[in-house]
This record gives structure tokens, C-alpha cells and sequence, in this order.
């Protein structure tokens, strides 16, 4: 099924499409939630939360691609679960790192409102096109599907040292980039 | 915005890049081990001097350039444009001869700006592959040698102290960086554009390390001080160097004074200690260090010696990568290159300036004189030797002070380990009649025949009857094989 009938599909209120992304994309989306929330449970549920939140905003919403869209939605989910359960502590698992690792590229206080969240992902976007595929590959592995550096290093056929020091050059270049764009 | 801003923001990457990032790369031959830089062979050579900053940089320019490339890579898995045509553009590119004993490892061909290709090749000696053990700490590949047809920058500080030796200095350390047959080495002049060169024409086989004939363009100023120098090697054609020599901006005085500062060292060193209080648990940086002349005994034959002086413990040992990565977050002092010096990893860094400090894995090459300006005395000089201690990157290394004859002698002792043997060293450091410091080195080669203690003294007796001003800059290792 191409991802323009599941949207017809989800347009037309039927239900049932729900189970065909659960089983489409459910794998990616749970593996990217569990790597998140390091838990099978966690992820499983936001895996659910996920695929209502397609059904709720999809209509209106119309995304340009619905896989990317839903694995937004369940990405999203885990973080603010994330969040919650690790306000205060850093514990285990690839997002305190990630989010030190960017803190290279950030600065101290959050973004204040939906409409500068949205110029963020707008600039991010712009700063991956302006990337090396190969570059902007890894970037998006250890940072959309937050990987571990193992993992992305034998991806690629690379060492983890090798992945390590090109994700450091793209933080540079996207602090660069950040302070470019006066988002930074 | 903050950093969880950011990982939000990255939530919202477009389709078609997460699609990209999900696509296995294409199968290609696994690069055999790579220090993550481009290796190419180069030599560098820092002397001090006394009153004089003396440095000589390799620089691997990998650089985007219209003209000629002199090395290949092609990214078939990058660059589906490159892709589409690979033997057409390996054809055109790659030169027509492997050098003997090497394989082709990579060869890749990346087209910029639609106009611009960026092409390298690199060739690996099996034989010379070591096995690189991995820890908590470090994840090195096998480590490989590359050889690539490459330019190679360096850069001359100027001998002001003795007018006319540039060349004499170049000669020698040409000579004994590179193993050149200096006898078969045809020497010319050439004016290109206003600006004279010394070049070195290097016969096929003039070389231990390259079988192709090369060319070395020396770059003279008005006082005939060889500032720069470029390498070039078959089958560039000789419209293409000149071209290229043609579009390299003229060295820039200040800017390398602004580079080799003293302030720029010091406050390099001063970052580097800092960093290493701050990280106990971490590889130390060294700290930015005065690499010293010595005696090399006429007749010696040091192409032997330094052919011989594989890859040390630094390439099993050190993560090279984690030590490059502080380079950057210290100091803004990015790698743009490495080679292979005579078998030891050189670097390059670039601050930005278009300059470029080289190093080796064991100590940094920079023209270096005192923070206050004025020139160390050897006092000083040993001093800041000891107070830089053994080098991380020696094995079992320790340093020591001792006097012999009445004079001072730094120490230190350390091992180094390549092709499954290992070889032990010695330095001594100090003090010359004019005021420089000189360092011996003594080296069993891997063959566990230590030098004798009655040796190392005669040699260090010797050197005290030598006429400084005949020293040359380098240093001996002496020793069996």
C-alpha cells in the first residue's frame, strides 16, 4: 500500500488503516521510542499514543510523507515521556547524550514558542541540505533515530571513532550554521 | 535555544533525507583501517636553532582544485553522478602505474559545484598493515598505510642567521627525510611567473619510498630562504604543476608569524595543561614541544634507518582521533592531513589562517621560541623538555636527568613497537657549545642488541668536539637492524 492510499484511507475514516501502519511502521517507530525510553513497554505505548495521534490530527493534517510524519509523532511522544520521568537526573541511554552532544551546537535557554520551534525545523532542514549525504546520514542516525555510535559505525562499515569525528564536524558546522541564522 | 529544542527540531527532518539515512550504504571494499585523515607520504623536518625558529611543515592540501588532480578517490557510494561513470573518470584520473608493492585500497572522484572534481586514489601495502588492538577506550581500525600521489607544502622558515644555508639545510634534510640519492638528484633553478624555485628533480628509484620520478619545487625570496616547497610526482603533466603553482597564494609572512607565535604556542600549552588537569582519566595532549637538531656523523646512512622506523606504538596505542578531536576543541586547529612521515604519522592543522602547524604523534613540529620573545637558553630549553615529560604516545617511556663530563643530560628512554617487534630508544638531550640543544637518539632497531652504555658515551664525547655551525638539523638514530 503506497503512503498516498493510507492517507486516502485515513481521510475516509477508516479505522482499520491503523493496523496497517502499526504493522508497515510500527517496527522502526518502536525501535526508535525504545532507544528512547530503553524500555519494550514504554515504547510499545508510544507506539499507541502515536498511531492516535495520526488518527486525531490526520485529517487536518496532510503531511507531504505520512511515514515521516508518524514516526515524528511517536518520536515525539517518547521524548516527552522522556522528559518527564528524567526532568531532574541524566540516567542511561543514548538521549542524555545526544542532548549533551548537541548542547555543543545550543545554547542555554529553550525556545519560547511554536513559532520559533517551527523556524528551528525549518533552519535544521535547510542546514541537512546543505550536508554531504553521508554527513547528514550519520547526523540523522545518531540524532532523529538516536542511535548509538556502534550501531551507525557498523552501518556504514566505519569505525566508531570515524562516526564520532564527522557527527563532531557537523556540530560545528551547524553551531556555525545556528549562529549564521542569529537562532543561536 | 537549548539542546532539547534542538533534538526536537531534528525531529522535524524532512522525508526524503530519512529515507536516505535508512538506504544501506552501497557495498564497496571495506577500507582496510583508516586514521580517518587522508595519509599520504610526505617528510617534515624541525630544526631549532639557536636565536632562530626554524620549522618546516607537511602539509597534505586536500584541497578543491581545478587542475591536475594528483589524488583519487572516487565516493561511488556519495556520488551517484561519479557512480554513473566510474571507469571513465578512474581512466582519465587514476595514473597509469600503481607503484609497485601497493594496492589500490579507495579511489574516489567527487564533483563540486558542478565544476570542480576532488579526486583521490590510495594504495595500501599489505605487508605493512599492523593489528591494532582495541580497548574500552579507543576503537582503532587495522591501521594501513596509504600511498597517494600528492602534493606535499612545506614550509621553510627562513635560517636568518646564516645567509646562503637554506639551501644547505634543505639539501641535508631532503636527503635524510626522504632517503633521496642526493648524488642522482638533478638540482635546478626556474623562474615561474616572477618567482624562483629550486627544483629537485628526483630520477625513478632515487628513493626508498617512491619508484616514480618526482619533482620538488622550492620556493626562494629575495634572499634565497626556501620558503615553500611542492611535490609533485608522475604523471603529473608539467602544465598542470605549473598551474597549480601558479594558483597557490604567495606565502604570507605575517600570517605565518601569526601561526607560530609564541603567544599562539603558549597559549596553546596552557590550554592543553588545562585540558589534561580537567580530564585525568583521558589520553594527556602533549603539549606543543621543541623538536631538536643533532650530530649526524658524516657518511652515516640514515635512508637505511629511517625506512626501517616503521609505524610506532602511536597507531596501536593512541587514539589518534580523540587526540585530533581536542586538537579541534582546544585550539580551532583542524586536521586537514596526515601522512605517512617516513613511517610515522605526521599531521597537519590548520588554525585557519591558511598556515599550517605539522606534527608528528610524539611531539608537536612548530617554530617555537620563548614567550617573552628573547631565545631559551639550553637551560631553559631542557627544562621545558623535562617539564613536558615523556611523550604519551612512547611506551614505557621515562625521563631522566644525569651529568656526564660536567654536563647536563635529559633523558628518556621509551619503546616503540611495529611488524611484531618492538625497539627501544634513548635521547639524550644537551647543551651545545653555541648555545643550542642537541639531542642524540640511540635505537636497537627491534633487534634487542641495546646500544652499549661505552657507545652512547662516545658518541656524546664526539659530538663535544664538533664544530656546532657543521651540525645539521635532524637527528641520528643509532643502532642495528
Amino acid at each position: 500500500m503506497t503512503e498516498e492510499q493510507i492517507l486516502a484511507r485515513l481521510l475516509a475514516r477508516d479505522e482499520g488503516i491503523l493496523a496497517h501502519v502499526e504493522a508497515e511502521w510500527g517496527p522502526l517507530a518502536t525501535a526508535l521510542a525504545q532507544r528512547i525510553l530503553q524500555s519494550p513497554q514504554d515504547a510499545e505505548e508510544c507506539l499507541q499514543d502515536g498511531l492516535i495521534a495520526l488518527w486525531d490530527t490526520v485529517p487536518p493534517q496532510r503531511p507531504d510523507s505520512l511515514r515521516a510524519y508518524f514516526l515524528s509523532l511517536v518520536r515525539n511522544r517518547a521524548l516527552d515521556v522522556y522528559r518527564a520521568e528524567h526532568r531532574e537526573k541524566r540516567g542511561g541511554g543514548v538521549v542524555p547524550l545526544a542532548l549533551e552532544e548537541l548542547g555543543d551546537c545550543a545554547g542555554p535557554d529553550s525556545v519560547e514558542d511554536r513559532v520559533g520551534a517551527k523556524l528551528l525545523g525549518e533552519a535544521v532542514n535547510r542546514f541537512l541540505g546543505s550536508l554531504p549525504e553521508r554527513d547528514r546520514d550519520l547526523f540523522l542516525h545518531r540524532y532523529y533515530f538516536l542511535e548509538e555510535l556502534p550501531e551507525i559505525a557498523d552501518f556504514y562499515r566505519m569505525t566508531r571513532h570515524q562516526v564520532s569525528v564527522r557527527l563532531h564536524r557537523t556540530r560545528k558546522k551547524l553551531k556555525d550554521y545556528l549562529k549564521k541564522e542569529e537562532l543561536l | 535555544m537549548n539542546a532539547d529544542d534542538l533534538l526536537q527540531a531534528v525531529g522535524e527532518t524532512r522525508a526524503e533525507y530519512l529515507d536516505h539515512a535508512q538506504t544501506p550504504p552501497a557495498a564497496s571494499p571495506r577500507r582496510v583501517g583508516s586514521l580517518g585523515r587522508r595519509i599520504a607520504l610526505a617528510a617534515a623536518v624541525l630544526a631549532l636553532l639557536a636565536g632562530t625558529v626554524y620549522a618546516a611543515v607537511t602539509g597534505l592540501v586536500t584541497k578543491e582544485r581545478a587542475v591536475g588532480p594528483q589524488w583519487y578517490e572516487v565516493y561511488l557510494e556519495e556520488n551517484p553522478a561519479a557512480a554513473d561513470a566510474p571507469e571513465e573518470i578512474l581512466d582519465h584520473y587514476l595514473p597509469a602505474r600503481v607503484p609497485e608493492g601497493y594496492v589500490l585500497q579507495h579511489a574516489s572522484v567527487d564533483v563540486k559545484d558542478g565544476k570542480t572534481l576532488e579526486a583521490k586514489a590510495e594504495w595500501v601495502r599489505p605487508d605493512l598493515q599492523m593489528v591494532v588492538k582495541e580497548t574500552e577506550d579507543t576503537e582503532l581500525e587495522d591501521a594501513e598505510t596509504w600511498f597517494t600521489n600528492a602534493e606535499v607544502r612545506y614550509f621553510y622558515r627562513p635560517l636568518k642567521a646564516v645567509s646562503g644555508i637554506g639551501a644547505y639545510v634543505l639539501e641535508n634534510a631532503f636527503s635524510d627525510l626522504n632517503g633521496a640519492d642526493m648524488d642522482r638528484v638533478i638540482k635546478s633553478e626556474e623562474q615561474i611567473d616572477g618567482v624562483d624555485y629550486l627544483v629537485y628533480t628526483c630520477p625513478a628509484d632515487s628513493m626508498p619510498l617512491w619508484s616514480d620520478e618526482n619533482t620538488w619545487y622550492f620556493w626562494m625570496d629575495e634572499n634565497r630562504h626556501y620558503l615553500y616547497s611542492m611535490f609533485f610526482s608522475e604523471p603529473v603533466p608539467r602544465e598542470d604543476r605549473l598551474a597549480f603553482l601558479r594558483s597557490v597564494a604567495p606565502v604570507d609572512d605575517a600570517a605565518w608569524d601569526r601561526v607560530m607565535n609564541p603567544d599562539t604556542v603558549s597559549a596553546f600549552n596552557e590550554s592543553i595543561t588545562r585540558w589534561n588537569a580537567a580530564h585525568p582519566e583521558a589520553m594527556p595532549i602533549a603539549p606543543i614541544r621543541l623538536y631538536l637538531p643533532s650530530l649526524r656523523p658524516e657518511g652515516y646512512d640514515m635512508s637505511q634507518q629511517w625506512y626501517n622506523y616503521w609505524p610506532n606504538a602511536s597507531l596501536e596505542d593512541i587514539p589518534v582521533e580523540q587526540w585530533l578531536d581536542r586538537l579541534e576543541e582546544l585550539h580551532g586547529l583542524e586536521c586537514v592531513g596526515s601522512d605517512m612521515l617516513h613511517f610515522h604519522l605526521a599531521i597537519q592543522l590548520d588554525d585557519g589562517s591558511g598556515r599550517y602547524l605539522g606534527c608528528r604523534e610524539q611531539n608537536f613540529i612548530s617554530g617555537h621560541i620563548s614567550p617573552d620573545g628573547d631565545p631559551y637558553s639550553p637551560a631553559e630549553l631542557l627544562d621545558l623538555l623535562e617539564s613536558i615529560g615523556p611523550d604519551p604516545f612512547y611506551k614505557n617511556s621515562v625521563m631522566d636527568r644525569f651529568t656526564l663530563d660536567g654536563k647536563e643530560i635529559l633523558r628518556m628512554t621509551w619503546e616503540s613497537s611495529c611488524e611484531g617487534r618492538t625497539s627501544h630508544f634513548e635521547t639524550w638531550n644537551f647543551a651545545a657549545p653555541d648555545g643550542s640543544i642537541l639531542e642524540l637518539r640511540f635505537g636497537d632497531g627491534g633487534a634487542e642488541i641495546p646500544v652499549s652504555e661505552e657507545l652512547k658515551i662516545a658518541f656524546f664525547r664526539s659530538i663535544q668536539e664538533i664544530d656546532p655551525a657543521e651540525l645539521t638539523p635532524g637527528y641520528i638514530t643509532v643502532g642495528w637492524h
